[in-house]
């Protein structure tokens, strides 16, 4: 290439970098940071065995009913995602993590079933049917058949008392006779009394019939008998057993909607929102949550960013004493290698939505050592070149065609890990192969551009070139490769 | 002093990549060194096992930081089993404002709230609630990240022996193939000898690692193909000759690249460490660490090497060393 060519390339380049600086500092565009830099909590959620193959259709209805209970939240700025066949949940800032999970892993299979019998702690069949009442169920208990269940635990979301150590309750039941499915609409309301708090619940029309005709059936039961209880079960537990009223009559049932009385405000209004939202169309496991504090995410952020910089300066260092003036100009590369990486993290996170995390400041820490080689091979290849008995300035030129073809062969494979990885992996490590495709992408443009123009022009310069300091004459043919040459005579002035 | 300057001497030829090493000539040693080596991580592996994190075998960890009492290990110990919660690892900072907590998943003991457990090391070590860490795992959190581990990596492998064949030729797969199996073989066995924990986090990075090692490999298979184009039937010396040329060449472009490449690597580490809600990282940069180091010397005596031979194989190659063996006499 021509020196005005190298000029134009190098002047463009500088252009470029430099309108993309001005914007963001005009657009006044911060990074946009992840939650393990700037706090939160972050769920992520994988289907539960035994449940055949996952469907996607089935994997994106259950974000939508995920994302719906998580508004209800009122969480700012919440974010659902699907990674693979899991789903991530990210909720910034301080939230009550056990609560968040709760509301979001709840399956919510809600089935009306007649009561058979009440099985207190203490009858001689407690021990022999329904299972321990500590453990967590794996599914919802069958429909179509009789079941015995568990009782929920008094004043659960309280959470004072331990209260594990009272036995609860078990029921016998009935299939189910109404299913959440028939529920249209649930809104939490507080009593006339104004003492406690229950969910009302609209039925579509067939559910409305089916729970008239139960309750009237019912009815006919004798006032006090446990076969005139109704069981609401809620994801396999009893969520309460009301009687039916004494003043319904026999074969005439309630019609108009049903309640489920429960004990404090918010848990009205996450069964409330749970209920409405409907059942999740697949059940999930919690895979993952984690959670950390705004004051944790900045110490990891200024830990990332020292990483970062002291690795920089200590190759910048090495670079300097193995190849004096020509590593002066590497650093320069890596400088700009640096300003660019920065400057499109910044970018693509206000354009894109890409979120920096500790994992993806890993991923460019990581490439700096894959900028540094592009250098490197560059400047061995040009003492190759030098060594062949090159002219200074045609062997930057040879030399750099070689080592592009290099560092394009090696940045390809570079890059093909790093969007397998991008595309297939799951969890924190998306972000770092996100930087690293980055860097790799930026790091032969770089390569292209920037590097070539300067260690060109540097060779063109006779005053630069024949500089003892800068290095570009230490190789040659001639000299019978002995580089203390240039600098014995620096020494003798 | 003259010893001195020999010394200089040597040194500077090596970084002016004026050495004659004989990589591919020595290969037998080097194969029995590297057998020695596979066979002494199989082992570690097969009888030291791994020592996989609660993220494969589920659990609950809790960072606390800024404490503002002073605490004992045996104090949070103490607090968690009267809370019902037995099986703890407490790790404290060396200034002991902070503790690492790891126990057996929460919400598998009976009737333990997270809530509860947070509360309860708040109180004893004056640190504000929102002041802790929890990270929940499941059990299957680990399985499930490898096996999309597994996942891309045949598709990378696959991409990848398609890309080498097609740029380079198919034993150049085949030779790159095997370094990045040997590459990663080494790095699990220094895992399982030392008894580094295994999170996902180095799984993941033992994936970069294949990435760093076909870089390293290709570059200087990139370099023999180009020294190689121009060798005829009538050369002067043999493939492997050539090759071991090249290999001198790239040799301080290889070792320098892996010191700028392990120097921030090595940054990381030293961060990571200093951190204790930064397992990522730390875990990230100790598999990078191992396995650039692995992957940089492999590139050297297991891929070259093996080219060679493969090569060697060729009747091309093999017709040229059988012609300049017979005219040195055999004695090459």
């Amino acid at each position: 290439m021509s020196k005005k060519g190298l000029v134009a390339t190098l002047v463009a380049f500088v252009a470029v970098v430099g309108a993309m600086w001005a914007a963001i500092f005009a657009l006044g565009w911060q990074p946009q940071l992840g939650l393990d830099l700037r706090g939160g909590v972050t769920i992520t959620l994988i289907p539960a065995p035994n449940q055949g193959e996952i469907d996607q259709e089935k994997l994106d209805q259950t974000v939508t009913v995920i994302r719906q209970r998580v508004d209800a939240l009122g969480v700012a700025e919440p974010d659902i995602a699907r990674q693979g066949d899991t789903v991530q949940v990210q909720l910034p800032g301080v939230v009550d993590q056990q609560r968040a999970e709760e509301v979001i892993g709840r399956t919510a299979v809600l089935q009306f079933r007649r009561v058979l019998s009440i099985i207190p702690p203490g009858d001689p069949r407690y021990n022999e049917v329904g299972g321990d009442c500590d453990s967590i169920l794996d599914g919802p208990p069958p429909a179509d058949q009789e079941v015995v269940l568990c009782g929920q635990e008094p004043d659960l979301a309280a959470g004072t008392e331990d209260a594990t150590d009272t036995p609860l309750t078990k029921y016998e039941l009935g299939p189910v006779e109404v299913a959440g499915d028939d529920v249209d609409d649930a809104t939490a309301e507080l009593e006339q009394t104004g003492l406690s708090w229950f969910v009302s619940l609209d039925f579509s029309r067939e559910g409305d019939q089916a729970f008239q005709q139960l309750t009237g059936e019912l009815a006919c039961e004798q006032v006090g008998a446990p076969t005139r209880q109704l069981a609401i079960v809620l994801d396999g537990r009893v969520e309460s057993a009301p009687e039916v009223n004494a003043d319904v009559g026999c074969g005439q049932g309630i019609s108009g909607g049903g309640i489920i009385t429960v004990g404090g405000e918010q848990e009205a209004r996450d069964l409330a929102v749970v209920l409405r939202t409907g059942a999740l169309p697949l059940q999930l496991e919690f895979a993952q949550s984690q959670s950390v504090s705004p004051t944790l995410g900045r110490e990891s952020l200024v830990a990332g960013l020292q990483a970062g910089f002291f690795g920089l300066l200590l190759v910048a260092i090495y670079m300097i004493v193995l190849y004096r003036g020509l590593g002066a100009l590497a650093v320069l590369e890596l400088a700009m290698f640096g300003v660019i990486v920065y400057g499109l993290v910044i970018v693509l996170g206000n354009t894109v939505g890409f979120t920096l995390t500790l994992a993806g400041i890993a991923g460019i820490i990581v490439s700096i050592g894959i900028a540094a080689d592009s250098s490197i091979i560059y400047r061995e290849r040009y003492r190759d070149e030098r060594r062949a008995g090159r002219t200074v300035r045609s062997a930057a030129e040879h030399s750099f065609r070689k080592a592009f073809r290099t560092n394009l062969t090696g940045n390809t494979v570079s890059f093909m890990a790093a969007v397998v990885l991008w595309l297939l992996a799951i969890g924190p490590v998306r972000g770092f192969a996100f930087t690293l495709g980055l860097s790799t992408l930026v790091d032969t443009l770089l390569f292209a551009a920037f590097t070539r123009s300067t260690f060109g022009l540097v060779a063109r310069n006779p005053r630069l070139a024949n500089a003892p300091w800068m290095g570009l004459r230490t190789v040659s043919a001639d000299s019978d490769g002995s580089p203390q040459r240039p600098r014995q005579k620096v020494k003798s002035r | 002093m003259t010893t001195a300057t020999a010394e200089q001497g040597r040194l500077r030829r090596f970084f002016e990549g004026e050495t004659h090493f004989d990589f591919v000539g020595r290969s037998r040693q080097w194969l029995i060194i590297t057998l020695v080596v596979l066979a002494v991580c199989v082992a570690a592996v097969v009888l030291r096992g791994l020592n996989f994190g609660i993220d494969f075998t589920g659990g609950t960890s809790l960072v606390v930081e800024s404490a503002t009492r002073s605490f004992s290990a045996s104090e949070i110990r103490d607090t968690l089993s009267g809370l019902g919660v037995d099986e703890a690892t407490v790790q404290l900072t060396t200034d002991g404002s902070g503790a690492l907590v790891s126990t057996t998943a929460l919400d598998e003991v009976a009737g333990v709230q997270q809530r509860e457990v947070v509360a309860a090391l708040a109180d004893l070590t004056g640190a504000q609630v929102e002041q802790i860490e929890v990270s929940a795992i499941g059990p299957r959190w680990g399985e499930q990240i490898s096996r999309q581990a597994i996942r891309a990596l045949l598709v990378f492998l696959l991409l990848v022996t398609v890309y080498i064949s097609l740029r380079f030729e198919w034993r150049m797969a085949v030779a790159a193939l095997v370094t990045l199996l040997h590459d990663v073989a080494v790095t699990i066995g220094i895992y399982a000898l030392i008894g580094f924990q295994v999170t996902p986090a180095s799984v993941i990075a033992l994936l970069t690692i294949l990435g760093y090692s076909l870089y390293d490999t290709v570059v200087v298979f990139d370099r023999i193909t180009e020294d190689t184009e121009r060798l005829g039937s009538s050369a002067s010396r043999t493939y492997s000759d050539v090759a071991n040329q090249s290999l001198n060449s790239v040799l301080v472009r290889s070792l320098s690249t892996s010191i700028t490449s392990l120097l921030p690597v090595g940054t990381l580490l030293f961060v990571g460490a200093q951190l204790l809600g930064a397992a990522t990282l730390e875990d990230l940069a100790l598999a990078l660490f191992i396995g650039m180091a692995v992957g940089t010397y492999s590139s050297l005596i297991v891929a070259t090497p093996l080219l060679c031979w493969l090569k060697e194989r060729e009747p091309r190659w093999a017709e040229l060393r059988h012609r300049l063996e017979t005219r040195r006499g055999g004695a090459v």
